[in-house]
């Protein structure tokens, strides 16, 4: 029995689980005192409050992140369905301002919202006929969750708390975890790079060796010379789930792809210069995340909107980036490890969608069947037609009156893709010019200066490019 | 009686063919594109040459477009290396190339006559100084080929044929162009 025990814990799959438990502990511990009674507000008020959030994203996009800090600071004053995606964009936008502390409180209450908060009379709502999805509390989608641990996890190895780091990080990979067919299972990069960095910090080489190894594996599942291949796969996977009733031929045609599909990853990833990873692999004491382009979006599809994709937002002004340190010395880019609108738009369907796919039905039937109705009642006449016309109406205001629009609400605030950039550099301050590249051509270069301390596990440097002003020409003033 | 209406459909589809067919200029008549020199132009010493486009038409059709480029002129003895958008770059690699050719749009119309049909790809181009945000020239390019259904990657080497006969363009290509 003692050994059976032991070999589970051995484990490190259950140990990782238990550490991610036991150190979330006080992250949940320490938001939930901020909870508050859910208020209910109508339909029109919600909108009233996204139009509100509108305005403070559009600040935070031009710059003006102290200005978005107030309009969401009211827009978390009571507690709605909406707060908690609020709050993950009020914390990103106390980290853009560099209020550290301020932004890790935020993030720990958003934590223990999406984890913990439960309002039964809103789910129901959101799941019966006559409920908007977005009627319910905003849990976020799984790349959200991820950022949210990914963000916390961040701070707090900023401030020195590597244990509960390190479970962040964890729970994070979890968050991610949930896709179709498992296939892109934990191929965010930064995250299992970031495990790595706790592990050596806490003299776990082993686990940290391991770490490395899953990160430079992400890495290369995630290139872009090997994302179709993926994507492929990940295509025929999803046929395989959803065709059930296979002959044994079509199985073994697949099987025969699939095999064929693996082959072409294999030599894909064999041509991979991971040269280009070595910095991660070196020592540094600091890590600069340089925020590109925006975050992807949630669009409505479908008859009544009840299908929603994941769409990417277009990023025109750079895709290279290089830094000169203290005038010393480029660092190259690394991309690859922390593209969020990868992570956003690769992950599987959910199960509020078999939900609104069956809602859909129900509104086109009964749309269309009061329309039936309608028609004939004309042609029957009399009292018998009125009573078809009566019930044609019913059916039509049944039709109308279920919601089946899919939510679309979603984490606003996050960049397209965070760039690393692992530096060794003394205590102190630094000077670090950053310059863009559309490809190879320059576009515009500005220069930050951070400050290293030697306490810190990792200093941590976001910087979120100023923004280019234009004219009505489309001219940088 | 069905027979009888697929016979009168044939008959007025035949008649509005030939009516198109007798309103569409000749060959001859349709607008030309600008003559180019016979023989393509020798560059003097060129330099490393990198091909991108910004532009998203472009980047759609890149695998047309970028490697016509760079197969024509390796063929005029410059070296060229190609960068695809998806590519996770050096700042070494970026730095290998000292002049960047950047086809900055293209645009492709199809021109019916008669007897024939042509299809024309206007290419706009702009070669700069590596690490550089001035363009050193501007240039734009026409081709032509004969038939309406073309693949882009057929058309693309049209108009690079005839961009390799621009002297300017050669010459900015040079090591010494500043």
């Amino acid at each position: 029995m003692t050994f059976r025990l032991y070999s589970i814990i051995k484990s490190w799959k259950v140990l990782s689980i238990i550490i991610a438990i036991c150190f979330t502990m006080p992250v949940v511990a320490a938001g939930a005192e901020n909870q508050k009674e859910l208020k209910k507000i109508s339909a029109k008020e919600l909108n009233q409050l996204e139009v509100r959030a509108t305005e403070a994203r559009k600040l935070f996009h031009a710059g003006q992140f102290e200005q978005a800090i107030d309009i969401y600071n009211l827009l978390i004053a009571d507690m709605t369905v909406n707060s908690p995606l609020y709050l993950c964009e009020l914390g990103t936008c106390y980290w853009a301002v560099g209020d550290i502390d301020k932004a890790k409180r935020i993030f720990m209450q958003t934590e223990v919202l999406l984890r913990g908060f439960y309002d039964a009379k809103s789910e129901k709502k959101a799941v019966s006929l006559w409920g908007a999805e977005s009627s319910k509390v905003y849990k976020g989608d799984p790349y959200e969750r991820s950022c949210l641990y990914l963000f916390l996890g961040l701070l707090l190895l900023d401030s020195g708390d590597v244990d509960n780091a390190l479970a962040c990080f964890k729970s994070a990979q979890l968050a991610d975890s949930d896709v179709v067919n498992q296939l892109y299972r934990s191929d965010f990069g930064l995250l299992q790079l970031l495990e790595a960095y706790c592990y050596s910090w806490r003299d776990q080489d082993d686990m940290h060796a391991r770490s490395i190894e899953l990160a430079l594996s992400s890495f290369q599942q995630t290139h872009p010379q090997v994302k179709p291949i993926m994507g492929r796969k990940q295509e025929l996977l999803k046929q395989v789930q959803n065709n059930k009733k296979a002959s044994e031929k079509e199985k073994k045609d697949v099987a025969d792809k699939l095999k064929n599909i693996d082959k072409e990853l294999a030599e894909s990833i064999s041509t991979l210069k991971m040269s280009y990873c070595k910095p991660i692999q070196e020592n540094f004491n600091t890590l600069l995340l340089l925020w590109t382009g925006k975050s992807p979006v949630k669009q409505r599809y479908g008859q009544y909107g009840e299908n929603r994709a994941i769409v990417k937002a277009p990023n025109t002004e750079a895709n290279h980036y290089e830094f000169l340190i203290d005038d010393l010395v480029w660092m190259d880019e690394i991309k690859g490890f922390a593209d969020i609108a990868h992570q956003a738009t690769t992950r599987g369907g959910r199960q509020m969608d078999n939900v609104l796919a069956s809602q859909a039905a129900f509104k086109g039937f009964s749309d269309s069947f009061g329309d039936s109705l309608i028609d004939s009642a004309d042609d029957v006449g009399g009292y018998g037609g009125l009573a078809i016309l009566a019930v044609g109406l019913i059916a039509k205001g049944i039709a109308a009156a279920t919601k089946v629009e899919a939510d679309i609400r979603c984490w606003r605030l996050l960049p397209e893709e965070l760039i690393l950039v692992p530096l060794n550099l003394k205590t102190g301050s630094h000077k670090i010019k950053i310059a863009h590249y559309d490809l190879i051509l320059k576009k515009r270069a500005y220069e930050i200066e951070a400050n290293i301390s030697e306490e810190k596990p990792l200093n941590v440097i976001l910087v979120i490019p100023p923004v280019v002003v234009k004219n009505k020409k489309g001219q940088k003033i | 009686m069905k027979k009888q209406t697929i016979i009168l459909l044939f008959v007025i589809c035949s008649a509005m063919f030939m009516c198109s067919c007798a309103t569409l200029p000749k060959l001859t008549e349709l607008p030309s594109i600008p003559t180019y020199n016979f023989e393509s132009v020798v560059c003097e010493s060129p330099a490393n040459c990198g091909i991108m486009t910004p532009c998203q038409w472009v980047k759609k059709h890149e695998t047309a477009f970028l490697p016509a480029l760079a197969t024509e002129l390796k063929q005029q003895g410059i070296p060229v290396s190609i960068f695809y958008k998806g590519d996770y770059l050096t700042r070494n690699k970026r730095l290998s190339v000292d002049k960047v050719i950047v086809i900055r749009n293209a645009k492709w119309r199809t021109l019916k006559a008669c007897d024939g049909s042509y299809t024309d790809v206007h290419v706009f181009i702009d070669v700069y100084n590596t690490g550089s945000s001035e363009a050193i020239g501007s240039f734009d390019v026409w081709g032509r080929m004969n038939g309406s259904n073309v693949d882009l990657k057929d058309l693309a080497p049209y108009a690079y044929k005839n961009l390799v006969k621009k002297a300017d363009f050669m010459s900015a290509l040079s090591k010494h162009s500043e």
